[in-house]
């Protein structure tokens, strides 16, 4: 069983809307995945450089968004 | 926990409740009234989807954000019913106003927040249940998402249950209002449970077909739903073998992320967007109305608190109002001018202006079940005070309705009416007459006075300079 049945008491998600969702997400999670690796290693960079030309702490916003992930 | 509130309450204290009708559908809870206090009940069954918001962090870090409406916890007494678990006052929402009340932007900023909320959810274990655009309101002149019990845990592997709805309520709109025409936007009036995505598929032109988020979200999504409609019957073995991992999820979050920023609105020439310059008003009497509008509202005591602008075009007047504290409905029939005027709130950081897209000659109706789920623009009011600039003339002569009849309807909506009377030489009334069999020979300042007369008295009229229009300040009967 993937999931509860009862996620689907209140409102009618479709059953077309469900397979879709499965081929796009299957389509969609390589390309957000390389696109998320990609930010990590830019913010890695950015993160070096900004903190050896004033040593200034990253945005809070961007060090608890990737801190949160996986 | 299972005791009954009511019970232990003395009869003679028992006040007067009554449930919000719009928040039926979720077995999980429901708003209700108790006196003038609104209280939202979480009933048993969502007890530990509320806990878990409340636990994990989410609420903390949403409310942080400005993104989902506080609330206090307060005590069990207050229940409604003894399904009760916890009792909640949520920050209340002055104005409320529906998606197709809106400009464009703000359906856009609507469904971005939606969607952020989402994200976070998901970083905190937690998933969106149902992402209708009516959970959303503007507050302070954000977007803020108002139903605290449309959270549910994260299961593995699961698809996101409200994604349906997203693409009905925001996508579809969005794509139309953008590829197509912007006044579709008012198909959610008449659908409201959002566009039907078959409907949107059918009237978006080929080109969206190439755009990748489009092609998926909307027209695929149309096709599946379609394929999959006479499969209800065996859905729950169907459904089995359906796998979205959360990486997939989130991606999918993403690409309607990309999808909904992609949409602009490049808006061709609408009926007023340039009205400010083709008015026949010289700058002089544009500053002397200006001057006059913030007199008036300085004369009205107690200091009114919530103003309704007619025919606010791009929202000049309700600015000097919004300036005075007051919290302004700035309501246009161009959706081009509410748009606007939204960019100006947002860039201003104006709290206290809701631009709203209201056609006063068909205002919103009462919509939904039972006529009870949308309240009509009347049941919203009354309003402090009323202004209507420069709208008569339309009213009157464009709409054809009799000034006792606009009276009668204008005493309806507030205590005050702040009201420009355009007489017939004006060049903008010529100009409605032109066109027209002049039989508005009732259209006269004196027949003005006199119908206003039965149901206001006059507090202040004056001349408005260089021009032959009139501003009065009435006060209702």
């Amino acid at each position: 069983m993937a999931f509860s049945n009862s996620a689907f008491a209140y409102i009618d998600p479709g059953t077309g809307s469900m397979v879709l969702q499965m081929a796009v997400a299957g389509i969609l999670a390589g390309l957000f995945y390389i696109k998320t690796a990609w930010s990590r290693i830019r913010f890695f960079f950015t993160n070096l450089f900004s903190r050896e030309k004033d040593d200034a702490k990253p945005p809070a916003g961007e060090t608890g968004r990737n801190s949160d992930e996986d | 926990m299972t005791r009954n509130p009511r019970q232990e309450r003395p009869a003679a204290t028992v006040m007067k409740t009554e449930t919000v009708p719009s928040s039926f559908r979720d077995p999980g809870g429901f708003l209700f009234y108790r006196e003038e206090t609104l209280l939202r009940q979480v009933n048993h069954r969502c007890r530990a989807d509320y806990d878990q918001l409340m636990q994990s962090g989410l609420y903390e870090a949403l409310v942080e954000d400005g993104l989902l409406i506080p609330h206090q916890e307060v005590d069990l007494a207050e229940a409604y019913s003894d399904d009760a678990c916890r009792v909640l006052k949520p920050t209340l929402v002055p104005c409320i106003s529906y998606p197709y009340e809106w400009s464009f932007s703000q359906l856009k900023d609507a469904a971005l927040i939606t969607l952020k909320i989402q994200q976070r959810a998901l970083e905190f274990g937690m998933s969106l249940k149902d992402a209708s655009a009516y959970n959303i309101q503007f507050l302070d002149g954000k977007a803020i998402f108002i139903d605290t019990l449309s959270f549910e845990p994260y299961r593995e592997n699961q698809p996101w249950v409200a994604y349906r709805q997203f693409c009905q309520h925001f996508l579809a709109p969005l794509a139309l209002m953008c590829y197509r025409d912007i006044r579709l936007g008012q198909l959610l009036r008449t659908n409201i449970d959002g566009i039907p995505l078959d409907l949107a598929s059918t009237l978006l032109p080929l080109r969206t077909r190439f755009r990748f988020s489009l092609l998926t979200h909307l027209h695929l999504h149309a096709r599946s739903q379609r394929r999959y409609a006479n499969a209800a019957v065996d859905s729950s073995r169907t459904l089995k073998k359906v796998n979205v991992s959360l990486n997939g999820l989130k991606a999918i979050i993403d690409s309607l992320v990309s999808a909904i920023r992609s949409l602009q609105w490049k808006s061709g020439d609408t009926e007023w967007g340039d009205y400010y310059n083709a008015t026949n008003y010289d700058s002089e009497s544009m500053q002397h109305k200006k001057e006059l509008v913030s007199a008036f509202l300085d004369q009205i005591s107690p200091a009114p608190t919530l103003v309704q602008d007619l025919g606010a075009n791009t929202g000049v007047f309700s600015r000097i109002a919004a300036d005075k504290g007051m919290n302004v409905l700035s309501q246009d029939i161009d959706p081009k001018a509410v748009e606007i005027n939204y960019q100006l709130t947002k860039r201003n950081r104006e709290h206290n202006i809701l631009p709203m897209l209201v056609d006063l000659t068909n205002p919103s109706p009462a919509l939904g079940w039972a006529h009870s789920e949308r309240m009509s623009l009347m049941q919203r009011g009354p309003v402090d005070v009323v202004m209507a600039l420069a709208l008569i003339h339309h009213l009157a002569i464009s709409n054809h309705v009799p000034l006792p009849d606009l009276a009668r309807f204008f005493s309806r909506m507030g205590q005050y009416l702040l009201i420009e009377f355009v007489p017939r030489t004006d060049s903008q009334v010529r100009r409605l007459l032109a066109t027209r069999e002049d039989v508005f020979e009732d259209y006269t300042q004196s027949h003005f006075e006199n119908a206003f007369a039965h149901h206001f008295e006059q507090v202040q009229s004056q001349q408005i300079r260089g021009s032959e229009r009139t501003l009065y300040l009435l006060r209702k009967r």
